[in-house]
């Protein structure tokens, strides 16, 4: 063998072939190694205070027009509300929570921070879409050749707020934003080396919580060192090294779209649906006038808080979603009766029988105990 | 020497069969969808876009393209490609030819450039007869993209020549794959069969989740990207790492099989 | 005289098999050289490394002065060749194969010719119809090749080595397959070309073959060259003989052996035989005259070319 790889390479055809083997093993470890080696190679940023960082963060001096966003999730929920989930309708938004929860979700978007939003999920067969524009919003299913229109009524104090909202991406910085000014005092902030996140260079505050009865080891968040702009987030369980749940950037652009992309037209053929508010509003609605007072309390501090929601409708909504998780918890008796625990890598939830809702990034014997002082 | 040997390619009685079979593809397509009419439900079933071909023909292309493009179109280009030299090389030709003042090289490379041609009309004669046959049995008009937005009919009719296009250059590394493979051997049938081999087995690893990290780097890997030309606006990324795939393969092989060929000891 | 086909040290080894060993070839301009050897001599080797077919194991070729492998493409511009056997298409006929044969290296050709002074050979376009009239298949050129027989497809070969004029004929058995009738025809083509000027080059295992038309002969077996030279010198390998026919064997015996110092012996035909050496026939004549002995016969035998062959090989020509 070694024989022949010796005369192979004394031979014309061996020298000849060394050009495009160089090639090769020149492209496959390109292609290989390129994502290490872009997070490996550092930016040279000049050093920040975890302070500095939180302050440009909450305050970005440059906004983000339009790029794509990344979320993956590997939170290890039970198989069996994975399966149950996934057995529903696959198309939609519905699909997409779905695919949010187990697997992982890229989105491009393009918003002009006034009062269009467009987000698009491409898949390998179609693609759904949200078109979000001045009161109207459509949802576009390719794969079921459906338009659905939520129709917002004018004048309202809920439309501008809709408004707002929509025009809004459910970004990285809204996750960042809710952790950093509500920083937990339990956790050690420093500033990890810097990275490229969608391609910009960014700082990275990496937070550790010092409970150790916290199922979280790690909040990573990566700052755009030019504008501020939060890029990414990425949640890892303790004694874990890979993100159970992440929310990042893989393009951005600061300039402003064309207003093309935001408009859109029922196209001939289509399914048209609309969708009131009321009709998205109802169930909640419904279950607020029927349950007595909800009371809603915190046990414990930092990243090993518990919230605790108390006075929930006794039968929480009959939808796939709850009913698929009831089914694949496990039942339990607490201090506080009977419920069902739902255990993932990085939280923990009760249900509780009797329209208690306990969650928090705890274990579930944590969860329990601190019910029980509760 | 590239217009003869593109001649003798077209007028050889394999390419005809194979042209037919092609040709056939959105026929068949065509002629189900008119008797049996559209999918009830449209719930993305069958290939893209086969719920909107009676309502609007111009998709039969992208149908019939974008079905042909999985196993048909790699199989017709593997055999185009696993042809070039081993071809020649059965019956003794190739040492005609090369007694010819001929460089090896450039005998590649024009033998090559051929089967470069011979794969983009493969893709391009599905594409052209899917949009006759689709405007022929059914009604044609502006096009819906994937995203929900209008597009007019030229404009239409121009991305499903770009699709044609890319489902041609996604074969590229297939004939660079075949060509090497074709200088190993002087039977054409089984360069081509292990061509078609590789590109069916790296098709199926492809799907497989524990080589995720390695499957960029399949030829296959990015070929589902041509229907990004139809969203609005266009996805240009995966259509770009796509062509950027494709090149790789070709250089590497387009570059063994030189290596090969300029120090072959031609025998047969 | 300019050698057109050169060779030094020449060899090839598939493995640990050595095909061809050593061989200087040297072929000068004008002649029509004839590689004579055994099958599986190495004679289609040596003729694949000199169209730059296969590459050399060691050793150098010059092939109209260029460098081979090296410069292949440039020497073969001049040069024809039927290589072991035909390699035609099927589906093709004699005039469309001859036409898609010439259309490759066209460029390479063109290129060639540029750089030649008006008038110094060579051209551009093929000669298809005087190629097909050459081999005899002018009438039906038009007719798919899979209908023809092998000598038309051996004919329709070299019809491709002569589609221009060229300085070098290389023919590897071109009378494959040939009847007894295309055989002297292709004998007399040769010998017309290069009455033309064409330098031919031919290998056979058949010695009687190309007796008649070779100038040059290179015998080779086992792959090693056992003799190069002009046909004659071959020939020259060999003593002359005498065979002597009297009235009295005895006394002409003795006479021969005492005074000439020759070792005579009989035939079959009871002529006495012996190498000539140095002795001068007449002299032979007058002395055996002169002691009354009848001479009816006395002949100098050259030797045959396969006599000869014999001689160098240990082995009949004509073993296939």
């Amino acid at each position: 063998m070694s024989n022949a790889v010796s005369r192979l390479f004394n031979s014309r055809f061996g020298v000849r072939l060394a050009l495009p083997a160089v090639v090769a093993v020149g492209a496959v470890g390109t292609a290989l190694a390129y994502p290490q080696v872009v997070s490996a190679s550092s930016p040279t940023l000049a050093s920040k205070t975890p302070a500095q960082l939180i302050e440009s963060a909450l305050r970005p001096t440059g906004r983000i027009y339009s790029g794509t966003i990344v979320e993956t999730s590997g939170l290890g929920l039970p198989t069996s509300f994975v399966n149950q989930l996934s057995g529903g309708s696959a198309s939609g938004l519905s699909g997409l929570l779905t695919q949010a929860l187990t697997s992982g979700v890229t989105a491009n978007f393009w918003t002009n921070h006034a009062s269009s939003l467009r987000i698009q999920v491409p898949s390998t067969s179609g693609e759904f879409d949200l078109y979000a524009s001045a009161g109207s919003v459509w949802e576009w299913d390719s794969t079921t050749n459906t338009a659905t229109n939520l129709r917002l009524p004018s004048g309202t104090k809920a439309v501008s707020r809709a408004r707002s909202t929509a025009s809004t991406p459910p970004s990285p910085s809204v996750i960042a934003d809710a952790l950093l000014s509500h920083l937990p005092a339990g956790a050690t902030v420093t500033v990890n080396s810097p990275e490229y996140v969608a391609g910009q260079p960014a700082y990275v505050l990496n937070l550790a919580p010092n409970d150790p009865s916290s199922l979280i080891g790690g909040v990573r968040i990566a700052v755009d060192a030019s504008t501020g702009n939060v890029l990414g987030v990425w949640i890892t369980p303790r004694g874990s090294s890979s993100a159970a749940f992440a929310v990042y950037y893989s393009a951005v652009s600061f300039t402003a779209p064309s207003s093309s992309v935001f408009s859109f037209s029922v196209p001939s053929g289509a399914t048209v649906k609309t969708l009131k508010p009321g009709a998205v509003m109802a169930p909640v609605t419904r279950g607020a006038t029927t349950a007595p007072a909800v009371t809603h309390k915190s046990i414990g501090t930092g990243f090993s808080t518990v919230e605790v929601v108390t006075g929930l409708p006794r039968r929480p909504a009959s939808s796939s979603l709850m009913s698929g998780l009831l089914g694949s918890g496990t039942k339990v008796t607490t201090a506080i009766g009977q419920g069902t625990v739902v255990t993932t890598s990085v939280a923990t939830v009760f249900i509780g029988n009797n329209g208690t809702l306990a969650f928090g990034a705890v274990p579930q014997s944590v969860l329990l105990a601190d019910l029980g002082q509760g | 020497m590239f217009l003869e040997e593109l001649g003798y390619v077209l007028k050889r009685r394999r390419t005809l069969v194979s042209f037919a079979l092609l040709a056939a593809i959105p026929i068949f397509l065509g002629v189900v969808l008119d008797i049996v009419g559209s999918p009830g439900g449209g719930h993305g079933q069958g290939p893209a876009f086969f719920d909107k071909v009676t309502h609007n023909g111009v998709f039969l292309g992208f149908t019939a393209v974008l079905t042909a493009q999985l196993i048909i179109i790699p199989l017709i280009v593997s055999i185009a490609a696993g042809d070039t030299i081993a071809g020649e090389a059965t019956d003794g030709k190739l040492r005609y030819l090369l007694s010819a003042p001929v460089s090896r090289t450039r005998l590649l490379a024009m033998k090559s450039l051929v089967a470069l041609v011979y794969a983009t009309a493969a893709a391009l004669t599905v594409v052209l007869v899917g949009l006759i046959v689709g405007s022929a049995l059914f009604p044609i008009g502006p096009v819906v993209t994937l995203s929900g937005t209008q597009i007019s009919l030229l404009d239409g009719i121009w991305r499903l020549l770009l699709v044609g296009l890319l489902a041609a250059a996604s074969t590229f590394s297939i004939v660079a794959v075949g060509v090497f493979a074709s200088t190993l051997t002087d039977s054409t049938i089984g360069a081509a069969a292990v061509t078609f081999g590789a590109v069916i087995i790296l098709s199926i690893l492809d799907g497989i989740p524990q080589l995720a990290h390695i499957a960029p780097l399949f030829l296959t890997h990015y070929w589902q990207t041509s229907i990004d030309l139809m969203r609005s606006p266009v996805v240009w990324s995966g259509i770009l790492k796509n062509l950027l795939e494709q090149a790789g393969w070709m250089v590497v092989f387009f570059g063994a099989a030189w290596a090969r060929f300029t120090t072959k000891d031609v025998l047969s | 005289m300019a050698e057109l086909i050169a060779t030094s040290g020449l060899s090839k080894s598939y493995g640990e098999k050595l095909a061809v060993d050593s061989v200087d070839l040297s072929v000068p301009e004008g002649a029509v050289y004839g590689f004579l050897g055994p099958n599986g001599s190495g004679k289609t080797t040596t003729i694949r490394m000199l169209l730059g077919l296969i590459f050399p194991t060691a050793g150098e070729i010059e092939l109209l002065g260029h460098p081979v492998p090296k410069e292949t493409t440039r020497a073969l511009v001049d040069v024809g060749a039927v290589v072991e056997g035909p390699g035609l298409y099927p589906t093709l006929s004699a005039r469309r194969y001859l036409q898609r044969m010439s259309r490759y290296g066209r460029s390479e050709r063109r290129r060639a010719l540029a750089t030649r002074a008006p008038g110094d050979g060579g051209q551009l376009a093929p000669d298809i119809d005087a190629a097909l009239e050459m081999v005899g298949l002018a009438k039906v050129g038009n007719r798919k090749v899979k209908a023809y027989s092998l000598g038309m497809k051996q004919r329709l070969s070299l019809a491709n080595a002569l589609l221009y004029p060229r300085r070098v004929l290389i023919l590897d058995e071109p009378t494959n397959g040939m009847d007894p009738q295309g055989i002297v025809e292709m004998r007399e083509l040769i010998i017309k070309l290069a009455a033309q000027g064409t330098t031919v080059f031919v290998s056979s295992h058949i010695l009687s073959e190309i007796e008649q038309l070779c100038t040059h002969v290179g015998v080779i077996q086992h792959g090693r060259l056992l003799f190069q030279g002009e046909i004659g010198e071959l020939r020259g390998q060999l003593p002359a003989r005498l065979s002597i026919g009297t009235s009295d064997q005895v006394a002409a015996r003795e006479l021969l052996r005492s005074r000439f110092g020759l070792q005579p012996s009989t035939d079959d035909a009871g002529l006495l035989t012996m190498d000539r050496a140095s002795v001068a026939i007449e002299e032979i004549a007058s002395a055996l005259v002169g002691a009354g002995i009848g001479l009816y016969r006395l002949a100098e035998d050259r030797p045959t070319l396969e006599e000869a062959f014999v001689a160098l090989t240990g082995e009949a020509s004509d073993v296939s």
